[in-house]
C-alpha cells in the first residue's frame, strides 16, 4: 500500500504526467495510519522524509547548473512548495495523528518534533538540503545574484522580478514553521539587501549630487525614493518595508541634509518654489529634517516684509492706506505660499505667522507702529468724507482683510486706545459711514478679543464700552425728541434747533476740556438753561458736565449777497456772533467775552481768515502769529462758490503729533495700573511666589493685551512693594501682604 | 507712580549748619509723642545700676531751654559731647550710639534713649562710652554680619523724614562734599532733620571695603537714575552687596534685584566692555 502512496507522491513532486488523485491518497494514509494491529503512521512519515531527501539530492545540482539561478531556484521551490502543499493535505490525517501523539509526550523537544506537519518537515528538508549547501559550498550564489539582479534593476536592466519575489519570499515561507519565522529571512536576505541599498545610493547620490544642479539632485532624490518604496514593496516582506525606506532616506537625504539645507535660502530668494517644494518634500521624510529650512523661510519672509514696509518712509503718517494694504496684499502672498510650496504643513504656516508678528511690530519710526496705523486706517475706512472713494460694502471687505493682520499686533491695548478716541469722534460729530459698519466692526474686534482673552476678561470689557458709545448716542436721540415734547408743552421758544448728545462718563475717551472757563454766547444760555432742567427732571441725581469744545453750530449768514450757511465749532461761533453788533472786534473783547486764551482764540480764528471770512486789521508786520492787540473785522464783499462752507476747527498737524503722544501716555498708564491689578491678584491668590513665577503668570495674563516688559513688571512690583502690598521673603520670593 | 518729592534738594544746604536757634524753636511744635507719654523718673527705676551716673552725665548736654517737653540733649550739646568723648560728629560712631540708643530723632537724644542705649552699651562717661565702642570698629568688617543688618535698616528710618517714605539720594551737589551730619543734621524748611542716602552708604559700607558701593555711587551720581531711595532699594542693597562679587559674579539678570540695581549692573557691564 505504501508503495502506490509513494509513487503519488513522487508524481507531486515531479509535476509528471502521472494523474494523481488526492482522495485515493488520502484514503492510503488513513489506511496506513489506522493500520490493525498496528499503526504504520510512523513508518509512513519516515518514508515520505526518505522520499523527499532523496528527491532533494539532486535538486540542488541542477538549480546550480543553470546560469540563472534565481529564476533556476524561484521555479524548483514553486513546485517543492506547491507539492509539499498538497502533501500537506493528503497527509491531513497523518498530522492530526501525530499532533494527538505530542500532547502525550513529555518532553518538549519531543512534542516540537511531533507537531511538524508534513509540510513542516519539507521545508526544513528544504532549508537543510537546498539553501544551506548553496550557501556553505557554493560561496551564497543564489543570494550573491539576487543581489546582483537588484542592482541591475536599480541601473534600469530589465530582470525577472517575479522570480527575484519568489526567491526572496521563499525565504520567509520555508521557515514558516520555526518559532522565528522571519529569522531566516532577516539574516540571509534583508540584511544583505539594505546594506546593498545603502551602498549603492551612497555612491549614486555623491555622483548625482556633483553632476547635477541641486534642483536636479532633488528630484532624481525623489524618484529614487518612491521608486524604491515601490521595490521593497515588490519583493520584501512587509516587515523590511519602512528599514528599507530608512536606508534610502540616509543616504539621499540625511547624509546630504546640509547641502540641502545650505542651498535651501537661494531657492526661497531666487524664487524657484517647486524646488522649495522638493526640498520640503525630502526633508520632512527624516526626523527634524525641516527645522532648519524652517528658520530660513521664517527669516525670508520677515526680512522681505521688513523691507517693503521699511520703503514707506513716512507717508504712514499722512495716509495709513497704503501701508495697510501693502501689509495685507502681502500676507495674503506668503499665507498662499505657505499653503501652495509647503503642501499646506502646519510647521510652515506658523513659521510665516511668526514672521508676520515680527512684520507687523516693527517699529517705523514716529508714528510708525502697527497699532496706531491700523486704527487710523479703521477710522479712514469709517469716516464720512466729502470725497468718499470706498462705497461701504468695499470699506467692509477691506477692513476684514485688516483684521487677519490684526492678530499679530503685540500692543493690542495701543489699538484700542487709539481706536476708540476715533470712533469718538466718529460717533460725536456725526461722520461715521454707517452704523451698521461700525456695529459690524467692533464684533470684529470682539472675536478674536474673546479668543484669546479667556482668562484676561478685559477684551470682552474693552469692546462692551465702544458699544456703550453707540448706546449714548441712541439714546441721546430719544433725550432730544423728549426736549422737543417738553419744549412744545413750555411757553419757551429757542428760535433756534438744538441737538445735545448724552454721554457716559468713563466710557468715553475724552480728555476733560481745556478751557474750562469758556462762556457760551449769550444766543444758547437760555436753551442750555432749558436742557440742564429738562434733563434734571428727567433723571434725578445725574449731573451734566458740558463739552462746549466738542461741540459744533450751523450759522446762517445775512449779511451777504447768498444767504451763505458755515458749520463751525462752538468757540466760532461765539466768535461769530459778536459781529452780529459790529463789523470789527477787538481781540481783547473777545478773550473778555468768550473767556478763551489767546492761543486757542488765534488757532480758531485762522481758519476763519484763510476763508477771507474775516480780516486781520491792527497788526504790525513783525507780529508773529496773532497780536494779542489786534482786531478782526468782518469781510462785507465775502464770496464763495458754495453755498454750505465747512469751517475746519483748527487743529494743526503738531497737535496731531501731541493727541498721539498724549495717547501713548495714557496707554502707558493704563498698563502700569493693569500690571499692577494683575500683580495683586495673582499675589492674593497664591499667597507666595518665586520672582521668575510671578514674572511668567503676568506676562501671561497681559500677554493679549500687549508684552510687557520685564524691567517694567519689576517696577510695578517694587511700586507695590513700596505700597506694603507684597513684601519680600529670601531671595527672590515675595509674599503677598493681607 | 513716582514717591512724591516733597522737599526742595537746594533748601537746606546753602546753609550746611542751620542755625540751632530756627531749627530749636520750631521743633516745639512738634514734642516727641513717645517721650511725653513715660515719665523720666520711670525709665530710672527700670533701668537700675549706672542710671544714676548717666543721668549725671546727661545732664551735663541737656539742653536747659524750656521748650523741650522731656529732658533732652539737642545738636548743641551732642557736639560739645562728641567733642568731649573724641569722636567725629558725622562719623560712623555717633551713628552707632544713635542705634543703641534706638532714636528717633536726627540730633536730639530723649532722657530715655539716653539711658536705654547707654544702658545697652555699658557706658556712662566718655571713657567707658569710647571703649564701649571699640567692639563695633569692625561692625562693617564683613557684610555677612548681623548687626550690620540692623545698623543699616535702623539708618534708613533714621536718616529719612519722619512723614516720607524715601530718602533723597543726595542733598543736591552740595552735599557731596559736606560729610554727613548725624549729631548736626541738616534741616530743611519743615524743620525736619534727615540725611542723604549716599553720605549715610558711605558711611556704613565704605567703598575701600565693599568695591561694589564705590561703583554703586559712580553709577548714581555719574547717572542720576533716581532721586530718592526707596526702603526696598536701601535694604535690598545691602543684599546685593553680600550676594555679588565685585566683578559681577553671582548676579543672576532674571533675579528679584530692583530695577536700579539691574540698570546699575548693565550700566557696569557696558562700560567694561568699552
Amino acid at each position: 500500500m505504501f508503495g502506490s502512496f509513494r509513487e503519488g507522491l513522487m508524481g507531486m513532486y515531479l509535476f509528471g504526467e502521472r494523474q494523481v488523485v488526492g482522495m485515493d491518497m488520502y484514503q492510503q494514509v488513513y489506511d496506513i495510519c489506522t493500520a490493525r494491529p498496528k499503526s504504520h503512521a510512523e513508518d509512513l512519515l519516515q518514508g515520505i522524509v526518505q522520499l523527499l531527501l532523496e528527491h532533494t539530492a539532486d535538486l540542488e545540482e541542477s538549480i546550480l547548473d543553470h546560469d540563472d539561478i534565481v529564476s533556476a531556484y524561484a521555479v524548483e521551490w514553486e513546485r517543492f512548495r506547491t507539492a509539499s502543499d498538497y502533501a500537506n493535505r493528503v497527509c491531513d490525517f497523518l498530522n492530526r495523528q501525530f499532533l494527538k501523539m505530542a500532547s502525550f509526550h513529555k518532553s518538549i523537544q519531543a512534542q516540537k518534533v511531533l507537531r511538524l506537519s508534513v509540510e513542516g518537515h519539507a521545508f526544513m528538508i528544504w532549508k537543510h538540503r537546498i539553501l544551506a549547501p548553496i550557501k556553505r559550498n557554493h560561496s551564497n550564489a543564489l543570494i550573491m545574484q539576487l543581489m546582483t539582479l537588484v542592482r541591475r534593476e536599480r541601473d534600469g536592466d530589465q530582470v525577472p522580478s517575479d522570480f527575484i519575489r519568489a526567491a526572496i519570499h521563499s525565504f520567509v515561507q520555508v521557515n514558516a514553521y520555526s518559532e522565528q519565522p522571519l529569522q531566516l529571512y532577516v539574516e540571509e536576505v534583508e540584511t544583505p539587501y539594505i546594506a546593498n541599498t545603502i551602498a549603492y545610493y551612497m555612491k549614486e547620490s555623491a555622483t548625482v549630487l556633483s553632476s547635477m544642479s541641486i534642483s536636479g539632485f532633488m528630484a532624481k532624490a525623489l524618484a529614487r525614493l518612491d521608486e524604491e518604496a515601490m521595490r521593497a514593496r515588490r519583493y520584501c516582506d512587509p516587515t523590511s518595508f519602512e528599514k528599507t525606506i530608512q536606508a534610502c532616506e540616509a543616504e539621499y537625504i540625511g547624509a546630504h541634509q546640509a547641502k540641502i539645507n545650505s542651498e535651501f535660502e537661494k531657492m526661497i530668494v531666487e524664487g524657484r518654489f517647486e524646488d522649495c517644494t522638493r526640498a520640503y518634500r525630502l526633508l520632512s521624510r527624516i526626523t527634524d529634517g525641516v527645522n532648519h529650512i524652517l528658520e530660513v523661510y521664517e527669516k525670508f519672509v520677515a526680512r522681505m516684509g521688513k523691507e517693503t514696509m521699511s520703503r514707506f518712509g513716512a507717508s504712514f503718517i499722512k495716509d495709513p492706506r497704503e501701508y495697510v494694504e501693502t501689509m495685507v496684499e502681502m500676507h495674503a502672498k506668503y499665507m498662499a505660499q505657505s499653503i501652495e510650496v509647503f503642501k499646506n504643513e502646519p510647521a510652515f504656516i506658523a513659521a510665516a505667522d511668526k514672521a508676520f508678528r515680527v512684520i507687523v511690530n516693527t517699529d517705523l519710526g514716529p508714528g510708525g507702529q502697527a497699532p496706531e496705523i491700523f486704527a487710523r486706517y479703521c477710522d479712514l475706512l469709517l469716516k464720512k468724507t466729502p470725497k468718499a472713494a470706498l462705497s461701504e460694502q468695499e470699506a467692509d471687505e477691506r477692513l476684514n482683510k485688516m483684521i487677519a493682520l490684526f492678530k499679530y499686533i503685540d500692543d493690542k491695548d495701543v489699538f484700542q486706545k487709539f481706536y476708540s478716541r476715533a470712533l469718538a469722534k466718529r460717533l460725536i460729530h456725526g461722520l461715521s459711514i454707517s452704523s451698521d459698519a461700525e456695529l459690524g466692526m467692533i464684533s470684529r474686534l470682539k472675536a478674536p478679543y474673546s479668543a484669546l482673552m479667556a482668562q484676561a476678561a478685559c477684551g470682552y470689557e474693552y469692546t462692551s464700552r465702544l458699544q456703550r458709545m453707540f448706546t449714548d448716542i441712541t439714546l441721546s436721540d430719544d433725550i432730544a425728541s423728549g426736549f422737543k415734547t417738553f419744549l412744545d408743552g413750555s411757553s419757551v421758544k429757542l428760535g433756534l434747533e438744538f441737538h445735545v448728545h448724552v454721554l457716559t462718563t468713563g466710557s468715553w475717551p475724552l480728555n476733560a476740556t481745556t478751557s474750562a472757563d469758556f462762556r457760551i454766547p449769550v444766543e444758547l444760555e437760555q436753551t442750555v438753561a432749558q436742557f440742564t432742567a429738562f434733563y434734571a427732571s428727567q433723571h434725578n441725581g445725574r449731573r451734566l458736565a458740558w463739552l462746549h469744545h466738542l461741540s459744533k453750530a450751523d450759522v446762517r449768514a445775512a449779511f451777504a449777497e447768498k444767504r451763505y450757511e458755515f458749520n463751525m465749532s462752538l468757540h466760532q461761533l461765539s466768535l461769530i456772533l459778536m459781529f452780529n453788533d459790529a463789523t470789527t472786534v477787538k481781540l481783547a473783547d473777545v478773550r473778555e467775552l468768550t473767556k478763551l486764551a489767546h492761543a486757542d482764540i488765534a488757532k480758531m480764528v485762522a481758519p476763519l481768515v484763510d476763508l477771507k471770512l474775516l480780516a486781520v486789521t491792527g497788526q504790525s508786520a513783525e507780529d508773529e502769529g496773532l497780536s494779542p492787540e489786534a482786531s478782526l473785522s468782518l469781510n462785507m464783499a465775502f464770496t464763495s462758490k458754495r453755498i454750505k462752507i465747512k469751517v475746519p476747527p483748527g487743529a494743526s498737524a503738531a497737535e496731531q503729533r501731541q493727541e498721539s503722544d498724549s495717547t501713548h501716555k495714557s496707554v502707558d498708564e493704563d498698563r502700569k495700573l493693569y500690571l499692577q491689578a494683575s500683580i495683586v491678584r495673582i499675589m492674593k491668590a497664591r499667597k507666595e511666589m518665586t520672582h521668575t513665577l510671578l514674572v511668567g503668570e503676568v506676562i501671561d495674563q497681559a500677554r493679549s493685551l500687549f508684552s510687557p516688559s520685564v524691567p517694567m513688571i519689576k517696577r510695578c512690583i517694587e511700586q507695590l512693594i513700596d505700597k506694603q502690598y507684597i513684601e519680600r521673603s529670601g531671595r527672590d520670593n515675595y509674599l503677598y501682604v493681607a | 507712580m513716582p514717591p512724591r518729592k516733597r522737599r526742595q534738594d537746594s533748601d537746606g544746604l546753602e546753609k550746611p549748619k542751620p542755625p540751632a536757634k530756627t531749627a530749636r524753636k520750631k521743633s516745639d511744635k512738634q514734642p516727641s509723642k513717645k517721650a511725653a507719654q513715660v515719665a523720666p523718673g520711670e525709665a530710672l527705676v527700670m533701668l537700675g545700676d549706672g542710671a544714676e551716673q548717666r543721668l549725671q552725665w546727661f545732664d551735663k548736654y541737656q539742653d536747659k531751654s524750656e521748650e523741650h517737653p522731656t529732658p533732652t540733649i539737642g545738636p548743641e550739646g551732642l557736639e560739645q559731647m562728641c567733642s568731649d568723648v573724641g569722636i567725629p560728629i558725622d562719623g560712623l560712631e555717633i551713628l552707632i550710639v544713635a542705634w543703641q540708643m534706638e532714636a528717633k530723632r536726627m540730633g536730639f537724644f530723649t532722657l530715655e534713649e539716653w539711658q536705654h542705649g547707654m544702658g545697652k552699651l555699658g557706658a556712662f562717661s566718655k571713657s567707658s562710652l569710647k571703649a564701649s565702642l571699640l567692639p563695633f570698629q569692625k561692625i562693617h568688617e564683613s557684610a555677612q554680619q548681623a548687626n550690620l543688618r540692623d545698623l543699616y535698616k535702623f539708618a534708613f528710618d533714621f536718616a529719612k523724614e519722619s512723614h516720607q517714605r524715601t530718602l533723597p539720594v543726595e542733598m543736591g551737589k552740595v552735599a557731596l562734599q559736606v560729610p554727613i551730619r548725624i549729631a548736626q543734621p541738616l534741616m530743611d524748611a519743615n524743620d525736619t532733620a534727615h540725611a542723604p542716602a549716599i553720605g549715610l552708604w558711605k558711611l556704613i559700607l565704605p567703598a575701600e571695603r565693599f568695591p561694589l558701593m564705590g561703583m554703586f555711587l559712580d553709577y548714581l551720581e555719574s547717572k542720576e537714575p533716581v532721586k530718592v531711595i526707596t526702603r526696598d532699594q536701601w535694604m535690598q542693597f545691602l543684599d546685593f552687596i553680600r550676594a555679588v562679587k565685585p566683578n559681577l559674579d553671582g548676579y543672576e539678570e532674571d533675579g528679584a534685584w530692583p530695577g536700579l540695581l539691574d540698570d546699575f549692573v548693565a550700566w557696569k557691564r557696558a562700560d567694561a566692555e568699552q
